[in-house]
């Protein structure tokens, strides 16, 4: 019988060794980097959860930028656009940052509304066409695009053909759409919605998806997990998540519902903040999103179309380039916005 | 003046501290607009819905566990059962969390919000409620079950006019006390609501982070401030008569059917976990091996600098006078608003990883120490007046009393309330979500492999921080206990 006693000693001796690794692959990390090349003061970047994750983009950017430019990147994790400018706001010159990444299209004007941004020359050259907020020396890079749709595993339920099906589907099948109100791909749904149908249909449809037809988790990444595990039929999420299936999880019969109506895009951007305190890196680091390497390792972790579009071409991602897509609206719509605040 | 000191100043200045959280919201105060009464409604409305649905679960699930395993014939029985209930009740928010998710996920069913929600407060409060149904049992009935038996007095006109009255004052007060926890939970509804339907801590996050309108976010998390803070003084308001005996002597057997009920349903609590908790590929934990290290290193940071401060605080709190008033505004604080607490911390100054991480200790103690204090440490200090009374009749000094005399009383609640901090702290990630701006912590590393569903990646992560921090917690609040005992007393040895 093991007394109190021992197991506090054992529990301690296991503590202590958790900290002893901790600390010895801290500075087995530590040694690996080039400290000559690196200055002290890092880049600051906000970006979103998955982009800054072992798993995303973001290290592999950082890793890359930092030896061509010798400086260290420091993610911010502030979380979806919406609650990245708010925090910004609220904490105001206390809030260090240099680099925001992953603002969408509709978060642009409020971003230029309420905060001053460094303005930058971007290369049109290979660039997708409409993707620019303005002309010429523009704030807001664009790296990274996708079309929305609704995915579901062919076999497994009807698609419908247009959106008019909408509401007899989710009445009969799970469906799950990140909550409007607080994620992007739910705001791209209801402006997709209000687009198709008159305000008052748009809006009883909408009111119907919120109820509990339809799971509505408030981040993208919950309802898209409801669908990866099976629970839901279908949900509404990135195209290009298709290809994630087909490549990590070897599943060939995820497809999405080929409506007549076109379909709604969503744009990330990046940009540089007035009161930046490393400006002439942070406008390196935000042009670098359009080196082709960090295009690629964009396409290939964050499973979105790169914006260098013939980057994609000969890839697995090529059939979503000339899916039909709505124009790129930087406003939502006034019934629209009306509809969201209440 | 030593005493003046003790009985006002310093209650105040903690009282402060308690408060300096919030400072940094006043230069957000502004005069709401567009005030949305409807969602109000709606919100309010809901919050009290789930929260009332939680306490009557919780309470007719625990009393029944609770009366259950008091008749049981076995004091040694009963006794393992305890501890079982108390490791239950120590277990995080988190941990319930996953088993709700787990458990939707091996039914392949979507809970909803409410129904989740109402699943999860229960599973955390039922234990409890069970652990404080066996002493009000104990002080309430022990007296009469006996001769009532002797007399041979039996049938429900002696339950509903002795028995249930004896405890249904002591239940309200229990159920005031789960209905306050539950309704001013925030990361339990924030994980789940996903059906559109906001709890009002979620509200007030949303209000305040994503829709960027501070005042009335201020103004709805003051008015559930002053709703809670007026149930809390109103739990102080009821007057509790003096239990007529604590025995732990095996009283009543007669029904089998409750004892059976409370085994199954202690099993039903343990098999949750146990059920939930699948032992998944080890590899899921493998692909985390970069992000883990850190994670664990700022993990174990938080927790450590979260149990000092708890120590800190109880330390204070034990060494001051009672007074009345302030125990007034202690009992008042039960339960903070933790968005408000989070934006509050948010807002002050400091933006280096490691200020960050000492708000968010502070900020987690200040939290969670209200409720342990109530729960764990308030009635001991409490029973100690007389003592106090007599050290100041012998002359003895505020500092010297405490230091030999209170304090090594006191040690086992305080290391206990230290001890909970450092599990509870180690897998936070309401409260580190909101504070943080970078850096994970386990706490917030689990929550986001649940959020994206990887379960099984999830649960490693659980598993590691429960390790860790048990055995961090354990250590931590050992040599506190080891310090309060032998180094401070007994009082000859000065």
């Amino acid at each position: 019988m093991v007394s109190p006693k021992q197991w506090v000693f054992v529990l301690s001796i296991f503590t202590l060794i958790s900290f002893s690794g901790a600390w010895i692959y801290f500075i087995e990390q530590g040694k690996k980097i080039d400290k000559s090349i690196i200055q002290t003061e890092p880049l600051r970047v906000i970006a979103y959860p998955t982009f800054i994750s072992q798993f995303g983009p973001g290290p592999e950017i950082a890793q890359a930028f930092s030896q061509r430019h010798g400086v260290q990147i420091k993610w911010l994790n502030a979380g979806e656009p919406e609650e990245v400018l708010q925090k910004l706001k609220l904490k105001g010159e206390d809030f260090k940052a240099d680099v925001v990444l992953g603002l969408d299209q509709v978060a642009l004007a409020k971003a230029l509304r309420e905060f001053e941004w460094l303005s930058m020359h971007i290369s049109e050259e290979g660039l997708r066409p409409g993707l620019l907020y303005g002309e010429g020396q523009v704030a807001f890079l664009p790296f990274s695009w996708s079309p929305l749709g609704i995915l579901y595993r062919s076999g497994q339920t009807k698609p419908i053909e247009t959106l008019g099906e909408l509401r007899t589907f989710v009445d009969q099948n799970k469906m799950s759409l990140s909550h409007p109100k607080t994620s992007t791909a739910g705001r791209h749904f209801g402006q997709w919605i209000f687009a198709n149908f008159n305000d008052s249909v748009a809006a009883e449809l909408l009111n119907h998806m919120l109820g509990p037809a339809v799971v509505t988790p408030s981040g993208w990444s919950a309802a898209y997990g409801l669908f990866q595990r099976g629970q839901v039929k279908a949900t509404f999420s990135y195209l290009t998540s298709i290809v994630f299936h087909r490549r990590e999880l070897k599943e060939s019969d995820v497809t999405w519902m080929k409506v007549k109506e076109p379909l709604p895009v969503q744009v990330e951007y990046g940009a540089v903040l007035a009161r930046c305190q490393q400006c002439d890196l942070a406008k390196k680091f935000v042009q670098f999103l359009h080196d082709p390497f960090a295009q690629k390792v964009i396409m290939n972790k964050n499973y979105m179309l790169p914006v260098l579009e013939e980057l994609a071409r000969d890839t697995e991602f090529a059939e979503f380039l000339d899916v039909p897509t709505m124009n790129l609206n930087f406003e939502l719509s006034s019934d629209y916005s009306a509809w969201l605040e209440k | 003046m030593a005493r003046k000191i003790r009985t006002t100043l310093a209650p105040l200045i903690l009282f402060i501290i308690l408060l300096a959280p919030y400072l940094g919201l006043l230069r957000l105060v502004e005069l709401p607009r567009d005030l949305n009464f409807l969602l109000w409604a709606q919100v309010i409305a809901f919050t009290c819905l789930q929260a009332t649905l939680s306490t009557i679960v919780s309470l007719v699930l625990g009393a029944t566990l609770g009366l259950g395993l008091w008749m049981h014939p076995s004091r040694a029985w009963l006794q393992r059962a305890k501890t079982g209930l108390w490791i239950l009740s120590g277990l995080p928010a988190l941990v319930w969390i996953f088993a709700v998710f787990s458990a939707y996920d091996i039914f392949a069913v979507i809970g909803s919000s409410l129904l989740s929600t109402v699943l999860v407060h229960s599973l955390m409060n039922v234990p409890l409620v069970a652990l404080g149904s066996i002493v009000i049992f104990n002080e309430r009935w022990s007296y009469y079950v006996n001769p009532l038996r002797v007399l041979g007095l039996r049938g429900s006109s002696i339950w509903a006019r002795l028995l249930l009255p004896l405890v249904m004052r002591p239940f309200g007060l229990v159920g005031i006390v789960v209905f306050t926890f539950c309704f001013a939970s925030f990361s339990v509804p924030l994980i789940f609501s996903d059906d559109g339907r906001l709890a009002i801590e979620v509200y007030i996050y949303q209000l305040a982070l994503i829709d960027g309108r501070v005042g009335q976010a201020l103004l709805i998390g003051l008015l559930q401030f002053f709703f809670l803070f007026s149930l809390s003084l109103f739990i102080g308001l009821i007057p509790n008569a003096a239990p007529q005996r604590a025995s732990e002597q095996p009283l009543i057997k007669e029904s089998l059917g409750l004892q059976f009920a409370a085994w199954v349903l202690l099993a039903i609590l343990f098999g949750f976990v146990v059920f939930a908790f699948r032992w998944p590929n080890l590899n899921e934990i493998l692909i985390l091996a970069e992000e883990l290290p850190p994670a664990v290193v700022r993990s174990v940071l938080v927790m450590s600098e979260t149990m000092l401060f708890t120590a800190l605080l109880c330390l204070i709190v034990s060494y001051l006078e009672q007074s009345s008033w302030w125990q007034t505004l202690l009992r008042g604080f039960a339960a903070p608003s933790m968005s408000l607490l989070g934006l509050g911390l948010f807002l002050w100054p400091g933006e280096t990883e490691a200020v960050n991480l000492l708000k968010l200790s502070m900020g987690l103690s200040l939290f969670m120490f209200p409720a342990t204090y109530k729960w764990l440490l308030e009635s001991s200090i409490e029973a100690m007046r007389a003592q106090r009374e007599q050290m100041r009749v012998l002359g003895l000094s505020g500092w010297t009393s405490a230091r030999k005399i209170l304090w090594p009383q006191l040690s086992q609640p305080m290391s206990q309330i230290v001890q909970l901090a450092g599990v509870w702290a180690s897998v936070d990630f309401a409260l580190s979500r909101m504070i943080l701006d970078g850096p994970l912590t386990l706490g917030l590393l689990a929550s986001e492999l649940i959020g994206r569903y990887r379960l099984e990646s999830g649960f490693w992560v659980i598993v590691l921080t429960l390790v860790i921090s048990l055995a961090v917690s354990i250590g931590f609040a050992w040599a506190f206990r080891l310090v309060l005992r032998v180094r401070l007393s007994p009082i000859g040895e000065e």
